[in-house]
């Protein structure tokens, strides 16, 4: 594997891709404008987000971004270390092109009479290449633009459905609460360089010893930092966008936001806070140990989600909470950094985000392919749907289960190391306990509501008459495909373990 | 001498001038009190409809493009004034020193051309023309 005599910014490929891809629909748009050829468009989608993922793994296999002492090529600093491509980069890459090859697929569908298909498709490359950025982005400056560039198609994509009132409303909401966050976080942004002086993030590390005079604004730089990267993760106490966007979004959308953009809402959150505010030197600056800001809303966010979604009679909605009480248990791979051990329980957290890219996906899906079919929105229209698509029902069944986090699936296993760490951090931080405590509560609690989901499909009688249902091919393979990894995450569960602890270890080490 | 006492002693003086030239002709203008005075315009133009008015969504595709070749222009100028350095230096050759450029100034024109041909610039349309190509 030639990669070696490859130069230094093609480390950046699964990105360039992305922005081929983009630039190629909107080239095919501007051959044919307005076209209606949705095989064409969908499709190029998907191959580009494939492509992305080909080469990203083909990067992981080869070892580039492993450390030279571990027999890998070496972790790949470009432009003057604006950005970064490590084992991190190309896991939540990974994530991002998977989930967006997934999207793209099951739009062909749900998007089928939508007028602006061009625009749709390319909008969804130019949101994946800001979240494969994001991975990649090594300081301050790429952070925010490579966030704004995952944001701004988000927006437009939210409220693609233009005659729709909730869409409009949903992207409103989004886009208002959006540039809340942004502003907070640039001055956050603001605030440290201003403290240490510098933007690129082992800069700020090298220099917040200088920064004591400073203590109390880094302080404050450092909480509006938290507030961006919880608006971006769909934490508290940014998350109330997610429910109103996520339910008035297309329901892909839904699934690209609450999967991809979460995952590299996280990246960016890992890598700032462990390359640029080590736990300890920092500490000694501000006065205060961040990870408890961490411990709070990982708790906070993670009951708040898990209660709200217990209470939901709308589908998507339930997903949307669930969603953020997932958020909260990715959260605690920050929460846990200030313990011995603090990388095991965020390559923990990374493992969670992996195997959840595909299982939310799939369940938001799962909510695309009953609004194509117009059966309604709440627990009850979704009566007795496994009578008539026995094999969907199936899918649901299995990524239900995988978020409650029931044996032997792929949600559990994450669950129970992600639970398993955050004990054995405990240890030197007791705060852990009570993050583990409430870790293991909200699982069951969240067993109630995804349980309730499967019941209403699977025992329970339909309310009415139901015409025969269609079965879309697009949406179908996605949902399949997003049920057979959820499987499959299983027996493949080791290399991915390993991928995402050695990936923590370097980032924090 | 203090360098402030200056600055003071011309802000006073860009104070004074307005204030000054206000009060003589308050002091030297004939009184006419009337009506049109008071008009919104005083050239006699009567105002009509309300202050919220709906621009055109040309309006504002023009100025999104108008935007996007503002700032080429602010990347395109200080590249030029060094490129001839840049060529000359031994660690650059013309393909560090263009290929950045040509690359940047391609995904413009691939955006370009997509907005014109997808009728960005087209000017408004008639209600019949709207109606022949209605979208959902």
């Amino acid at each position: 594997m030639a990669v070696l005599e490859l130069p230094q910014w093609t480390a950046l490929a699964p990105a360039l891709v992305f922005v081929a891809t983009a630039l190629a629909l909107f080239v095919i748009d501007s051959i044919n404008p307005h076209t209606r050829n949705r095989s064409l468009l969908a499709g190029t989608t998907a191959v580009g987000a494939l492509a992305a993922l080909g080469v990203t793994v083909w990067f992981m296999l080869a070892g580039v971004g492993t450390p030279t002492a571990e027999g890998g090529l070496g972790v790949v600093e470009l432009f003057g270390g604006q950005f970064v491509v490590d084992q991190m980069t190309l896991f939540f890459t990974t994530v991002v092109s998977i989930v967006t090859a997934l999207v793209a697929v099951a739009s062909y569908d749900y998007m089928a009479d939508h007028t602006y298909q061009s625009e749709y498709y390319s909008l969804i490359m130019l949101a994946a290449t800001g979240m494969a950025a994001m991975a990649a982005a090594n300081s301050l400056v790429t952070v925010f633009i490579a966030l704004e560039l995952a944001s701004l198609p988000s927006y437009a994509l939210v409220a693609i459905l233009k005659d729709n009132r909730g869409s409009v409303e949903a992207g409103l909401k989004y886009f208002l609460i959006g540039a809340l966050s942004s502003a907070i976080f640039l001055y956050g942004i603001s605030l440290v360089y201003g403290a240490t002086g510098h933007l690129q993030l082992e800069a700020i590390a090298d220099n917040l010893d200088g920064a004591d005079a400073y203590g109390g604004l880094l302080g404050l730089g450092i909480l509006m930092l938290i507030g961006g990267f919880a608006y971006k993760t769909a934490s508290v106490p940014f998350h109330f966008w997610a429910p109103e966007a996520y339910e008035g979004a297309p329901a892909p959308i839904s699934a690209f936001l609450s999967s991809a953009s979460k995952a590299a809402g996280f990246v960016i959150a890992f890598r700032v806070f462990t390359t640029a505010f080590p736990v300890e030197a920092t500490t000694a600056v501000i006065g205060i140990d961040w990870t408890t800001a961490f411990v709070v809303l990982a708790i906070v966010t993670m009951t708040l989600g898990n209660f709200a979604a217990a209470t939901q009679d709308n589908v998507k909605r339930m997903l949307a909470y669930s969603s953020i009480g997932h958020a909260g248990y990715a959260l605690i791979g920050l929460a846990g950094l200030s313990a011995d051990g603090g990388e095991l329980v965020m390559g923990a957290a990374m493992m969670h985000l992996f195997v959840y890219g595909f299982m939310n996906t799939g369940a938001f899906l799962f909510v695309a392919l009953a609004e194509y079919w117009g059966v309604g929105r709440t627990f009850e229209d979704y009566n007795g749907l496994a009578r008539q698509a026995p094999v969907a029902c199936a899918a649901l069944g299995i990524f239900m289960f995988s978020l409650a986090g029931i044996p032997p699936l792929g949600g559990f296993w994450s669950k129970y190391i992600l639970f398993t760490e955050t004990i054995g951090a405990a240890g030197t931080n007791g705060a852990m306990l009570v993050v583990a405590a409430a870790l293991v509560v909200n699982s069951a609690l969240s067993l109630y509501y995804y349980s309730r989901l499967v019941k209403a499909v699977w025992i329970e009688d339909p309310i009415g008459e139901r015409d025969a249902l269609a079965q879309p091919i697009g949406l179908y393979a996605a949902i399949v495909v997003a049920a057979v990894l959820t499987v499959v995450a299983l027996p493949a569960f080791g290399p991915i373990a390993d991928a995402a602890q050695q990936a923590a270890a370097v980032a924090i080490g | 001498m203090n360098d402030w006492i200056a600055i003071g002693a011309l802000a006073l003086v860009g104070l004074l001038i307005p204030l000054g030239m206000m009060a003589v002709s308050f002091l030297l203008r004939p009184s006419v009190p009337e009506t049109s005075k008071r008009a919104t315009y005083e050239s006699g133009e009567v105002p009509t409809g309300g202050t919220r008015i709906r621009f055109n969504i040309q309006y504002y595709m023009v100025a999104l493009l108008f935007l996007v070749f503002d700032i080429e222009t602010v990347l395109l100028f200080p590249w030029a004034v060094v490129y001839q350095d840049a060529l000359a230096a031994e660690e650059y050759g013309i393909v560090h020193a263009l290929g950045p450029m040509i690359a940047f100034v391609v995904i413009l024109l691939i955006g370009f051309a997509w907005a014109w041909r997808t009728g960005a610039v087209q000017w408004a349309r008639t209600p019949e023309q709207v109606e022949a190509g209605a979208d959902r």
